[in-house]
Order: C-alpha cells, then sequence, then structure tokens
C-alpha cells in the first residue's frame, strides 16, 4: 500500500473536480471574450463562478484575479504595490515566509526597497512588537504567510491587521495553504491582498487568485488583452477556473468534519511516536486551532532527515524534508532555522500532512512504517 | 547514510569513512540521475538521491556478503577504485 502524506504540496485533483472541468476542454472551448454564443456562454460562466467564490469568501466579484499559482498572485500583490508609484520605500515580512514571498521582496530589495524580517518564536509566531517599531509611514505593505506551508503556524492576524490599518499600511497574506483548511472571511480577515492556489485543495495545479481589495491600486505585471476587469491580462484559463470554483465549494462544505478528523489523525501520530519511544520534537504550535489540520513537522534527534525520507519512499511512504520548495539546497529549512529548533534535530526533519483522502487505517501504518524505519536508521 | 565502510585493494586501503561518501564516479551519478530524474545537469538534492541510491545498494549486498568481492559483482561499477585490482568493500560492524 502506498501511503501519500505529502498533501502541503500538492493534492490530488478531486474525482468531482476532474468531472466538472472536463466539458471545458472539447466540447465548452469559446474564448470569453469572444462576441458570439461559444464566447459569451464563457464569460457568464467567468461571472457566475466569481460572484459564487465571492460570496463564499465575503468579498466582490471585482476583487478576486484568477492567476496561475499562488506564486504568481504574491508575486503580483508585491511587485504591483512595488510598481504602483507609491513613495513608500519599505516592506515588512516574516524569516518563515514561502520563498514566493521572499525571493520577491529579495528582489525588491534590489531595486532599493529596504526589506525588513520580522523574527519569530518557536513556535512561528511573529513578534507583534518589533512589527509595531518597524512599521512607519514609510512602510508601503506587511506580508507575512497566513498558515505556514512548513510548520503549520496560523498567524493571529486580528492584531496585525489592526496595527498595518493604524499606520495606512497594506496587509498582504499568503493564504495559500490555508483555503478550505481553516475559515476565511475576507471581510472580517483585514487583509488588502491575498494569495490562494488551487493545487493545495483537490483543483488542478495551475490556477491561483488573488483577493484586491477594492481601491488598492496595483500595477499590472501583464498587458495585453484585460481580462480579470484590466488586470491580468491573457485569456482565461475556463476549465481550471471551473476546477478551482468546484473544489472551493467541495472543500468548504466538508472543512468541519475534515479539520476534526485531521487532527485526530495528527494526534493518533504523535501518541504512536510516543509509545514507541522515539526522541522526536514537534515543530511548531501544538495540535489545535493555531495550526493547520494534518500538519507534522517532526524532527527526530541525531537523523538525516534526507536518509528519512528515502527509505520512507521505499517503503512507500511519501512525506516531504522541510519545505518542498527547499529542495536546490541541503541546508536545513530557514523555517526551522527561524524558530531556532535544536542543532542535534534541525537535520532530522520531515513533514507529514494529511489530507482529504487519507484514511485512518493508512495513517497507522505509515507511522508503523516511519517507527520501523527510524529503528533502522537509529 | 552513517554506516562505516572500508574500501580496500588488497590489504591497502583506499577510503575508510561513511558508506555515503565514498568516492562515486561523478559519470555514474550523471547517468544514474538521467535514469532516475531524466537530469543530465544534476544538483546536488539529485545527486545525493543517486547516492543514496548507491549506498542503499551496497548495504544491501553487503547484508548478504561483508566484505563484498567487487569483482564479482559487475554491476557495481559505480565506485572509483582508483584503478587499483582486487577491490573489496568491507562495512564496518558498530
Amino acid at each position: 500500500m502506498k501511503i501519500y502524506l505529502d498533501n502541503a504540496a500538492t493534492t490530488q485533483v478531486a474525482p468531482e473536480v476532474l468531472e466538472a472541468m472536463k466539458p471545458y476542454f472539447q466540447d465548452e472551448y469559446g474564448n470569453p471574450s469572444s462576441l458570439h454564443d461559444k464566447g459569451i456562454k464563457m464569460r457568464k460562466l467567468i461571472n457566475e463562478i466569481k460572484k459564487d467564490i465571492a460570496s463564499m469568501l465575503s468579498c466582490k466579484p471585482g476583487e478576486l484575479v484568477f492567476t496561475s499559482c499562488g506564486t504568481e498572485a504574491t508575486n503580483f500583490a508585491l511587485k504591483g504595490l512595488a510598481f504602483s508609484g507609491s513613495a513608500k520605500a519599505e516592506i515588512i515580512t516574516s524569516k518563515i515566509e514561502h520563498h514566493a514571498t521572499l525571493h520577491t521582496t529579495s528582489f525588491l530589495e534590489k531595486l532599493g526597497y529596504t526589506v525588513h524580517y520580522l523574527d519569530v518564536d518557536e513556535e512561528g509566531f511573529i513578534d507583534i512588537n518589533q512589527l509595531k517599531s518597524l512599521i512607519s509611514d514609510d512602510t508601503l505593505v506587511v506580508s507575512l504567510i497566513l498558515a505556514n506551508n512548513e510548520i503549520g503556524t496560523i498567524q493571529k492576524i486580528e492584531e496585525i491587521a489592526k496595527i498595518c490599518k493604524e499606520a495606512s499600511v497594506y496587509l498582504h497574506l499568503d493564504a495559500v495553504q490555508a483555503l478550505t483548511h481553516m475559515s476565511i472571511d475576507l471581510s472580517s480577515l483585514g487583509a488588502d491582498l491575498v494569495s490562494f492556489s488551487g493545487h493545495k485543495f483537490h483543483a488542478p495545479k495551475g490556477i491561483g487568485l488573488l483577493y484586491v481589495k477594492e481601491g488598492t491600486h496595483l500595477e499590472n505585471l501583464f498587458h495585453g488583452g484585460k481580462q480579470e476587469y484590466g488586470k491580468r491580462s491573457g485569456t482565461e484559463n475556463v476549465p481550471y477556473i471551473v476546477g478551482f470554483h468546484k473544489a472551493l465549494k467541495l472543500g468548504l462544505s466538508k472543512m468541519d468534519a475534515y479539520r476534526q478528523r485531521l487532527n485526530e489523525y495528527a494526534s493518533l501520530v504523535l501518541q504512536m511516536l510516543d509509545q514507541a519511544n522515539i526522541d522526536y520534537i514537534l515543530n511548531g504550535p501544538s495540535l489545535g486551532q493555531n495550526r493547520l489540520p494534518g500538519n507534522l513537522n517532526i524532527s527526530f534527534s541525531n537523523i538525516d532527515g534526507s536518509d528519512l525520507l528515502f527509505y520512507l519512499n521505499k517503503e512507500g511512504v511519501y512525506v516531504s524534508t522541510g519545505s518542498a520548495c527547499d529542495s536546490t539546497s541541503t541546508i536545513p529549512s530557514h523555517v526551522l532555522r527561524a524558530i531556532s529548533v535544536p542543532e542535534q534535530y534541525i537535520h532530522g526533519s520531515i513533514r507529514i500532512s494529511i489530507g482529504t483522502y487519507n484514511t485512518k487505517e493508512e495513517v497507522i501504518e505509515a507511522t508503523k512504517r516511519l517507527i520501523n524505519v527510524l529503528k533502522q536508521l537509529y | 547514510m552513517k554506516q562505516i565502510v572500508l574500501l580496500k585493494a588488497g590489504e591497502k586501503t583506499l577510503y575508510e569513512g561513511r558508506i555515503s561518501d565514498l568516492p562515486y564516479l561523478q559519470e555514474a551519478i550523471v547517468q544514474k540521475s538521467i535514469e532516475l530524474f531524466g537530469d543530465d545537469n544534476p544538483c546536488i538534492i539529485h545527486q545525493s538521491y543517486v547516492i543514496k541510491e548507491f549506498s542503499d545498494q551496497l548495504l544491501t549486498l553487503l547484508n548478504k556478503e561483508n566484505p563484498l568481492h567487487l569483482s564479482q559483482h559487475e554491476n557495481i561499477n559505480f565506485i572509483d577504485t582508483f584503478e587499483e585490482k582486487d577491490i573489496t568493500l568491507e562495512l564496518k560492524k558498530s
């Protein structure tokens, strides 16, 4: 039995999503900008989908821009603001962001922006006092990851949003890991820009979404046919927009049960490790409301995480070491460094991310295999 | 991989250390990387994965035959033996 526990990296397309998408490849292939029946039908479909998504997320349809992925959404948010002509020249982010943010802010530093990287505590929560001390009239945007992709930390946004609002500073949230895994109400979240990605919740890869609060001026990155209310040119990817919508509806309809089930499964993994007397630490917050459900970033003492991953793969258990996006370097993840994981544990970290389609039996079996591999490696 | 091995030519020790640090041939690493990843210019992560494959293959054999006489295993052609003869690989027991 192969067991996929890498759902934070990506998820399978839900069967219902695939079925919903199918007609839009060969039957309903019109260009939404075309003024004939085939095109008009697609324009109407996209507009209706935007209205429905806006209703699910509590925002206005005109505030939603489809992108090719979460990374593009984050690039658009940060570069779009930076290129908008504001005189403000500082950006605040954190040390535990996804590379979509960190590499974008690094690029903006080269253009002359000053970027401040907030410290986090051992659970991954940003230093609010540091944010208060750094935010100023020169701050253009605060960009934070709402739910961390590696350690699952869900930031306490209410206070952060209040600080940004009082300072008249834009707040961008990378919510790529968050959608359908936790409640998101854009009307009360307090963010001006929010990035989403479809493939994290059973839509296909290749579709993302950026929420742009009304009144937020972004310079366009893509110029052309003025699709997406003139904000992002390029013919709309209709089948994938349909898939995103379907996956979102499905995910939100099952979210409460999903959260409860995954927290139970995650708890079960830890119980089994405890019973086997495995020396480990759980990176990030304890299981519950401040952590993404199903996310377990675990470090084992004096083990090489890449060895563990290698042998788990041989045993048919698929997990990640740290961030999947760190696979071009062998240094420990910047996130684990930022939360000060002790040296004897930091190299032995894996991320287990349980998902919608995992069963309790799979989780138990995978944990048994993990324990066996650990015993062989010790 | 932490297992300590001895690579010897007769009585002469060519290498002693972790199995993952054995002198694996770069061209063998690239060849395996092409086989596994379709990558003929492997990054450090792909190279390191290939080395784990090689190390695991050796450990499997060493658990049946220790020391391993490389001349009897034609498929073990990914270690640099420095053009020496009578090569053995021995797993040191902890």
